[in-house]
């Protein structure tokens, strides 16, 4: 890259009907920066990246300088062709299509050979082969995309975003998905990026990802840049209090777990491909976390243990006035919660108000016993009660939930399985993609209903959370049980150590 | 009270733009149409419209789950033809036996739509599909149990029974219930959760196979009561018995009366409002000595004009915004 | 675990073949004069038809559309050709082009309501059917039209080369030219990418509508052609022409491997195999002197159990994304 490229953005805001998403943002982006953008959700961000990316207009009377000039980035094409590029939250790659068609399906138009119509599919490879190379990135490039991990996914992007050229890239919480070892090659990635004069714009929820890679941080709130530092002048406490305009409180553990009661024994369950062989125990009001690094299956373990996914082997015991009985999933579920991973994929329905939200799980309880007539004034009140007392700020209960943010769809879902009142909450990364006000009232929760007996099953990949919440933790590597650690011995070396074994284990 | 009636209004809109059109439409027709607002002629064209209405309340139920059947005739067809083939194997037919051929009707309405439900929702099959080969294989059923010649006449107490009030009070009586069941019991509320996002229903906690397999069961059993209705206008059953392309104004009623085709919304009652004002057209043309041919060419206008405004007004809001 | 994954796409590829072998080891056994000469060229002569409206509906496909009324513009474009050359005296060429530009207009009208006002596909596409029908059959007045003045071209090209029927090189032409278009220019990968994922093809940078346009009107230009080759075969323009061929087509397309959520198929070996294997469930089943009603409930039958496979193929695909 010859031309080091410098990016200055000029008053810009942006107007949707009713709500301001960016009021008169300004700020200058120098080559050869990683500059870090934080705020909760609805803060702006994405529609700031948005209008980097040609995706969105931003108003009149605000303008974007590159390199001294005034430049319109009126569609994505645009933007590539002026040295932008946007990697998204939302993995962009054609499961139909195989990985070098991948890479450079933005400009098929430009790999003809010669004069002929036909594809130089030679060079191609040739071309894709060289950044993934760079990348560090060894997946076959005749594979077809629907058979690569999210990572490798987010891999093909990014080498997309460098075969185009461009020399602004745009990350969108880039390592929500991404195992422990991928996210620090994205970070060697970043770094490499940065001396050769690429200018990085992060997004990120995680903030000691904003502390480690960023150079420059910039905060907004409600449309407003509220702060803008280089990293090392900032400790996280200010931080914070730019995203949210004050400080907040961690929630705080007290230990009410009752030590004798088992609520429910998991005993050799075992999977299609995950998990294998894994058995644990659950005591009443518990908080067991579930640790692993990504793609060790944990997500599968509930997933078979709750029967969404095949069980191939092992019993579940659940204990019903202090007798442990045998249960098949059917029977476990109907004392059972599971708040999911993907809350857009499984989690919510969309279109529907917060009530019907809310009582989806328990419908039953609301309908007549013969012939299963509603009563949804009982609905009504009931979801009233729950959103109060989970705090979901909403008008009323008849807003339709795609309206609302993501973390207050998240405590729409905690209503939920609340509502049902079940003995066990299963929860898949309850606090993921939600801002640090809502992550702390959701922890705060977590810690009220265990207190009154529920028991929780919980997987977060946040040490810092899991070690904050947890009274037990079991540690989960390639579907095995390879590790328990008690509240008191809680240490990242003491969660890893079990999976550093398993590791020396494969290896011999 | 003012207020009330806005809010009413507001949250009602496709309802009331159909009622509007439904009376304008019965507006029209009676300034132009001599005979038009006469007993005789109003409870014909109620008859008429009872088999399309009552199936496209059927198949309400599949398009919210985001599903498809467009089944609906050819099995009514065919099971009609089961029926009737069974009430004419007897030397002399008696009421008993047009009772129990009734029923195995109903039946094979229900078998029908149970083998897509059975298909779609268990072998997680694509419902275009299944119910594609189910028309074909329906269709080819009808015609060969109905032989080339054609099954017997049905003795005329069959007709009788079923005459135009009977099949009015059917019109009625039927789709009141499929709405209410829809809207107001905990099955509907699971067919919606499930039109909405499946994935999220079972998570849930909701048996979604067995939901999805029964609104094609529902709606099988909604072609079956249909074809009891046109094999009483008929006296008898073939497997020509649907005009040419019912299915598209059966599926048409339904997304005239906001059915969404990708499933999550819509109301039986809409539906039947739909199927008043296809219907409607279908006679404005007919009492006007329009041929056939150029009723499917206005309908088809119709319908491409209804949907046009709607998705029109999308197009050209994306546009502002953009 | 990759090669694995691989292998199973490969197996499903195959799938459509073995279906067409056991087509034809059942046929064979069932009847002599199945596996001849003569049959497999007949059968495909007047197959041509349904082959090539079966290629136009799968470029809709790939793009993620549905469109139903390939069989009426197959049929619009075969009547406009036939009443230019009976009634008024049109020479050949003139009123085969003709045809075909009557159908690609009409693709080209498809395109405006599906993808300028977005409406649905399925719904816009079968009402533009019945309005064409309706038309077809006003102009015609519901009446067959002959057509001797083609039979010479039916029996000129029947007769060449041993026996194989020259038209049926223009179907192969078409069929080879489709299939290395997607194969390998940039249009093909693109017609995928846009069936894939068309937020994501929006989002870098390609041009979905267009894309999608161009691959409506590419449908409506071939069956034009293939109304073309219809009255070639039939010799006459007949009302009941290209009945059902919509939802044939659709099967064909997706016996052969196609999806009907776009982005996925092929135009060789998929659609044609697809399109064969319907043709020659007809063709055996009436060498065997079996009652053609039956003919339409085997193929469902057959759709049916393929289809089944089809969703045991999405299945595998979709599973082999678990693992976070």
């Amino acid at each position: 890259m010859e031309k080091k490229l410098s990016l200055q953005l000029n008053n810009i805001s942006k107007t949707f009907p009713g709500v301001k998403a960016l009021s008169d943002v300004s700020f200058t982006a120098n080559p050869g920066e990683v500059l870090g953008v934080v705020g909760v959700n609805g803060a702006g961000k994405s529609t700031m990246m948005n209008i980097l990316g040609g995706l969105l207009q931003p108003d009149k009377g605000g303008s974007i300088v590159i390199n001294g000039e005034n430049v319109k980035i009126k569609n994505p094409k645009e933007a590539e062709e002026l040295g932008i590029a946007f990697i998204q939250q939302e993995v962009q790659v054609f499961d139909t299509l195989n990985v070098f068609e991948n890479v450079l399906a933005s400009d098929f138009n430009k790999w003809t050979k010669g004069k002929t119509p036909f594809l130089n599919k030679k060079d191609m490879k040739a071309e894709v082969k060289k950044h993934l190379d760079a990348l560090d990135c060894r997946i076959d490039l005749e594979a077809p995309a629907y058979s690569l991990t999210v990572g490798e996914k987010q891999m093909i992007q990014i080498a997309r975003a460098l075969s185009q050229g461009g020399q602004i890239l745009l990350f969108d919480e880039p390592t929500a998905s991404l195992s422990d070892h991928e996210t620090a090659k994205l970070f060697e990635i970043i770094n490499n990026l940065k001396v050769q004069g690429y200018i990085i714009f992060y997004i990120s929820h995680y903030l000691d990802e904003i502390f480690e890679l960023c150079d420059r941080v910039l905060a907004l709130r409600d449309g407003n840049k509220t702060g803008e530092a280089p990293v090392v002048e900032l400790s996280k406490e200010q931080l914070v209090n730019f995203m949210l305009g004050h400080l907040v409180e961690g929630a705080e553990r007290k230990d009410a777990r009752d030590k004798d009661e088992i609520v429910m024994k998991a005993q050799n369950i075992s999977g299609i491909k995950f998990p294998k062989d894994v058995s644990f125990d659950l005591h009443r009001g518990e908080i067991l976390g579930v640790w692993g690094l990504l793609g060790s299956g944990r997500s599968e373990l509930f997933n078979t243990l709750l029967g969404i996914d095949k069980k191939t082997d092992g019993k579940v015991l659940f204990g019903k006035d202090g007798k442990l009985e045998e249960v098949t999933h059917k029977q476990l579920y109907k004392h059972v919660g599971y708040l999911t991973e993907g809350r857009h994929h499984d989690g919510l329905f969309l279109d529907m108000p917060i009530s019907k939200n809310i009582t989806s799980s328990v419908i039953g309880r609301f309908a007549s016993k013969l012939l299963g007539i509603l009563n949804t004034k009982k609905e009504n009140e009931e979801s009233r009660t729950l959103m109060k007392q989970v705090n979901v700020k909403a008008v009323d209960e008849n807003m339709i939930v795609s309206k609302l943010s993501g973390g207050n769809q998240q405590k729409v879902i905690i209503s939920k399985w609340f509502l049902k009142n079940p003995d066990i909450l299963f929860m898949d990364e309850p606090t993921k993609g939600v801002d640090v006000g809502a992550k702390t009232e959701i922890q705060n929760l977590i810690f009220e209903k265990s207190e009154n007996g529920m028991s929780f099953v919980v997987i977060s990949s946040e040490l810092e959370e899991i070690m904050n919440i947890c009274d037990r933790i079991i540690v989960i590597a390639e579907g095995k049980l390879v590790g328990e650690v008690n509240r008191e011995e809680f240490s990242k070396e003491a969660l890893m150590a079990g999976i550093v074994k398993q590791e020396e284990n494969d290896e011999n | 009270m003012l207020k009330k009636i806005k809010l009413f209004g507001q949250r009602n809109k496709q309802l009331l733009g159909m009622l509007v059109a439904i009376a304008g439409m019965i507006v029209v027709l009676s300034l132009t149409v001599e005979n038009f607002v006469t007993w005789a002629n109003i409870t014909n064209l109620l008859a008429q419209v009872a088999p399309i209405a009552i199936m496209a309340a059927g198949v309400t139920f599949v398009l919210i789950t985001g599903g498809m059947d467009i089944s609906c005739p050819a099995v009514m067809a065919a099971s009609s033809v089961i029926g009737v083939a069974f009430m004419t194997s007897f030397e002399v037919i008696t009421g008993v036996h047009l009772v129990i051929g009734c029923i195995i009707l109903l039946l094979a309405g229900a078998f029908f739509g149970l083998i897509n439900g059975a298909a779609i929702a268990k072998l997680k099959m694509v419902p275009l599909v299944v119910t594609l080969s189910m028309m074909t294989v329906a269709t080819g059923l009808a015609t060969v149990v109905g032989g080339g010649v054609g099954l017997p006449v049905l003795p005329s107490s069959f007709s009788n029974f079923f005459n135009k009030y009977t099949v009015i009070g059917m019109l009625i009586v039927i789709p009141a219930i499929l709405d209410f069941i829809l809207t107001g019991t905990s099955f509907g509320r699971k067919v919606y959760y499930i039109g909405n996002k499946e994935e999220t229903a079972r998570v849930s906690g909701i048996n979604t196979d067995n939901i999805i397999l029964t609104v094609y069961v529902i709606a099988g059993v909604c072609a079956a009561l249909a074809g009891i209705i046109n094999t009483a206008s008929l006296a008898t059953a073939r497997a020509t018995m649907g005009p040419q392309g019912q299915i598209l104004d059966i599926i048409s009623a339904a997304v005239i009366g906001g059915v969404a085709v990708n499933g999550g919304r819509g109301r039986v009652r809409d539906a039947v409002l739909g199927a008043f004002l296809i219907v409607g057209i279908n006679n404005v043309m007919n009492l006007l000595g329009v041929s056939d041919y150029y009723t499917t060419l206005i309908k088809g206008s119709i319908i491409i004009f209804a949907m046009g405004i709607s998705s029109f007004k999308n197009y050209y809001l994306a546009r502002k915004a953009a | 675990m990759k090669t694995k994954k691989f292998k199973l796409d490969n197996i499903f590829q195959y799938s459509t073949y073995i279906v067409l072998i056991l087509i034809f080891i059942v046929f064979t056994m069932g009847s002599d004069s199945f596996l001849t000469l003569k049959n497999m060229y007949t059968t495909m002569f007047n197959g041509g038809p349904l082959i090539l409206v079966t290629i136009a509906v799968t470029f809709a496909l790939l793009v993620g559309v549905i469109d139903l009324s390939v069989g009426a513009m197959g049929y619009a474009s075969g009547c406009l050709a036939g009443i230019l050359i009976k009634n008024f005296d049109t020479p050949i060429v003139l009123a085969f082009l003709a045809g075909i530009a009557l159908a690609t207009f009409i693709g080209w009208i498809n395109s405006l309501f599906i993808v300028k006002f977005k409406m649905n596909s399925m719904l816009v596409s079968m009402g533009m059917m019945l309005v064409i029908r309706a038309v077809a059959k006003i102009i015609t007045h519901d009446k067959t039209i002959s057509l001797f003045s083609l039979s010479f071209l039916r029996q000129a090209k029947i007769e060449p080369l041993g026996g194989f029927p020259v038209l049926l090189f223009v179907v192969f032409f078409i069929v080879i030219v489709c299939s290395v278009v997607l194969k390998r220019t940039p249009f093909g990968r693109k017609l995928l990418a846009v069936g894939s994922d068309e937020e994501v093809a929006k989002n870098i940078g390609i041009n979905t509508d267009r894309i999608k346009s161009a691959a409506l009107i590419i449908c409506g230009a071939i069956c034009g052609v293939a109304g073309c080759l219809w009255i070639i075969t039939l010799g006459s323009v007949v009302v009941t022409g290209f009945y059902s061929y919509e939802f044939l087509a659709i099967a064909a397309a997706v016996l052969g491997g196609t999806s009907l959520l776009g982005g996925r198929g092929s135009f060789y070996p998929g659609s044609f195999i697809g399109a064969l294997i319907l043709l020659f469930i007809a063709s055996g089943m009436a060498i065997m002197g079996i009652s053609p009603y039956a003919i339409p409930f085997v193929r469902g039958v057959i759709i049916f159990f393929a289809m089944y496979i089809d969703s045991l193929r999405y299945k595998a695909m979709k599973s082999s994304t678990l693992g976070s």
